[in-house]
């Protein structure tokens, strides 16, 4: 187990290099210099522009940047932001919260709504609620999370003003439930999205295992119906759902950085298209590979999990 | 034998290619609507009226105005073609390209590990971000746009045909073609595609579906389409600034986008179930 477990980090190492590159040079190729409109809103001298360029680190060739920034990067300096001058990591957990709650939230609704569906639907295989289950879960695939996000937002919050229009409050502010109810709405409207996929493919999942072999034989000994799928056929799913996850993660991390826009939560979302817009280097490089590695780290918790859970598992 | 009525063999092909008929009919609608913006409605979908501001639903205008006095439809109408003529050719060459670097990388061990790496990084970034960096990095204009779409979806169908490549190298008829004398290409074109191509039909609908929506979300964040260009998207986002007085700017875009989506996905799935009998 320990042998998987560093052998698994270490090769998420190439990957974050080649991340960091990648971002990098993606910044870099966004047309315009970040100093030059500097130097326009605020009358510098040439002189004081070299003066600025130096102290941003952005002198030299593009490779001399990129090294003089990995070499920061192992000292820990990721840099500081162009815009208020804060060490840019301190921008990012200073407004993380809004974000992370959001994506956790969303991910436990479209995981408490999805996979009890689709284990009914299963079960109930053919029957007219499997039908109806199946395609109302469908509908809320049609439109992009956002569209979903607008409507919630004109219906619970302007129309019937059960949750608040104002922008996120943070859990030191108001506590838990509070920042909750803030991030209820978007959270849903992301959950809503990942509901169906994790309705059907639960549903599928669930079919192949029941007509496996060793159901049968778990029937033929007497096992009453509600053993088999929750002692023995649950758990094949559970490991599919894992990688489920996986993949999630990253889907409503994107939805919630849209979603922080629809409500006008001032998150990392928020954060990361304002400094793109305004090519605030080191803040947009931070927070693309702070979300990169909760990708990467995320899933070489849930591979552990994998293996943890099924024994068989191999690293390819 | 007993001989079967047309109308049974229509009530049988019904039943069982109910979705392929209801998603291709929409999705020929929308393909109509988009072909035929100009038919459709005799107003500009970038005409501004000042005369006409935020009016609701009337006979001159059949779903109202916005707030510079443009006809809700017209632009409706016009943002279909934006979205169908970009998800479709992004698509195309997401798919081509896709599957041409997973055999190269099925075949070339050394090529494999750069371009999977790379792939893997950018699909740890979470694809709304990255099709808006992109974006930015592009600049908003057709080609740009088509290419960070196909950029941005480029993991799913690498990723596949690399492993059929992979798996289908250790099958016997390939060692045998291969002791034979066949090249890579032969077998590649001889062996893998054909072994891909079902996969590539079936993901035909569920990506088309995921470039318009993601062609929605970059044009609600305000990258990618030049301005000027009628989409759902934009009218979406510039609807949501006057959600409270006027909320049909945002339901009808809404349900352009849910209805041509729906179209795809029914597609998509009836095409599924038509061309993989594996999956229930």
């Amino acid at each position: 187990m320990l042998k998987f477990t560093v052998k698994r980090v270490l090769s998420a190492i190439p990957v974050l290099l080649v991340i960091l590159i990648l971002v990098f040079s993606l910044m870099r190729m966004i047309p315009g210099n970040p100093m030059y409109s500097l130097q326009a809103d605020s009358n510098m001298t040439e002189e004081e522009l070299i003066m600025m360029q130096e102290k941003y680190g952005l002198n030299g060739s593009i490779f001399e940047q990129f090294f003089r920034y990995l070499k920061n990067i192992v000292k820990g300096d990721w840099g500081t932001s162009f815009f208020n001058g804060k060490p840019v990591f301190e921008n990012i957990f200073s407004r993380m919260e809004p974000t992370i709650l959001i994506t956790v939230f969303a991910t436990l609704i479209s995981l408490l709504l999805g996979v009890p569906i689709g284990i009914y639907a299963a079960t109930h295989h053919n029957s007219k609620l499997d039908y109806i289950l199946s395609s109302t879960s469908m509908i809320f695939t049609i439109v992009p999370s956002f569209c979903f996000g607008v409507g919630l937002l004109y219906l619970f919050a302007f129309k019937l003003k059960w949750f608040p229009l104002s922008s996120y409050e943070y859990i030191e502010k108001g506590g838990f439930w509070n920042s909750i109810w803030h991030i209820f709405l978007p959270s849903l409207a992301i959950g809503l999205s990942g509901m169906a996929g994790y309705a059907r493919h639960t549903r599928s999942q669930m079919l192949d295992v029941l007509n496996s072999d060793y159901i049968r034989t778990a029937r033929a000994k007497g096992l009453s119906d509600r053993k088999v799928y929750y002692r023995h056929a649950l758990r094949n799913v559970m490991s599919f759902l894992i990688t489920m996850v996986s993949g999630t993660i990253t889907v409503n991390l994107g939805g919630a950085t849209v979603l922080e826009k629809v409500f006008n939560i001032q998150g990392v979302g928020l954060l990361s298209y304002s400094s793109l817009f305004g090519k605030d280097y080191p803040q947009e490089q931070a927070i693309l590979i702070f979300f990169a590695v909760i990708f990467v780290f995320t899933n070489i918790l849930l591979d552990i999990v994998y293996k943890l859970l099924d024994p068989r598992v191999q690293l390819d | 034998m007993e001989k079967i009525s047309t109308a049974k063999k229509i009530r049988v092909f019904i039943k069982h290619n109910g979705r392929i008929i209801i998603g291709g009919t929409l999705v020929f609608l929308m393909i109509m609507m988009a072909f035929f913006a100009p038919l459709l409605t005799k107003y500009d979908p970038n005409g501004t009226d000042i005369y006409s501001r935020f009016e609701g639903p009337s006979q001159e205008h059949f779903l109202g105005t916005d707030g510079s006095g443009t006809d809700l439809w017209s632009q409706i109408v016009y943002g279909a073609r934006a979205s169908l003529l970009i998800a479709f050719i992004a698509q195309i060459f997401t798919m081509a390209i896709g599957a041409t670097l997973g055999l190269v990388c099925g075949f070339f061990p050394k090529v494999d590990k750069v371009v999977m790496r790379i792939l893997e990084a950018i699909n740890s970034l979470p694809t709304i971000l990255l099709i808006f960096v992109l974006g930015m990095v592009f600049g908003s204009s057709y080609f740009n746009l088509i290419l960070t779409l196909v950029i941005a979806g480029l993991f799913g169908p690498t990723r596949y045909v690399r492993a059929q490549v992979l798996s289908l190298r250790q099958k016997e008829f390939v060692e045998r073609e291969v002791a034979m004398g066949a090249g890579t290409l032969r077998i590649m074109w001889m062996h893998v595609l054909p072994q891909c191509s079902s996969y590539l039909l079936v993901t035909l609908g569920s990506g088309l579906s995921s470039k318009i929506m993601s062609l929605a979300s970059m044009s609600f964040l305000g990258v990618g389409l030049p301005s000027g260009v009628p989409n759902w998207g934009t009218l979406i986002s510039s609807g949501q600034s006057v959600l409270m007085m006027y909320p049909y700017l945002v339901f009808y875009p809404m349900l352009a986008l849910a209805i041509t989506i729906f179209g795809f996905s029914m597609l998509g799935d009836g095409l599924r179930d038509l061309f993989d009998p594996t999956t229930n």
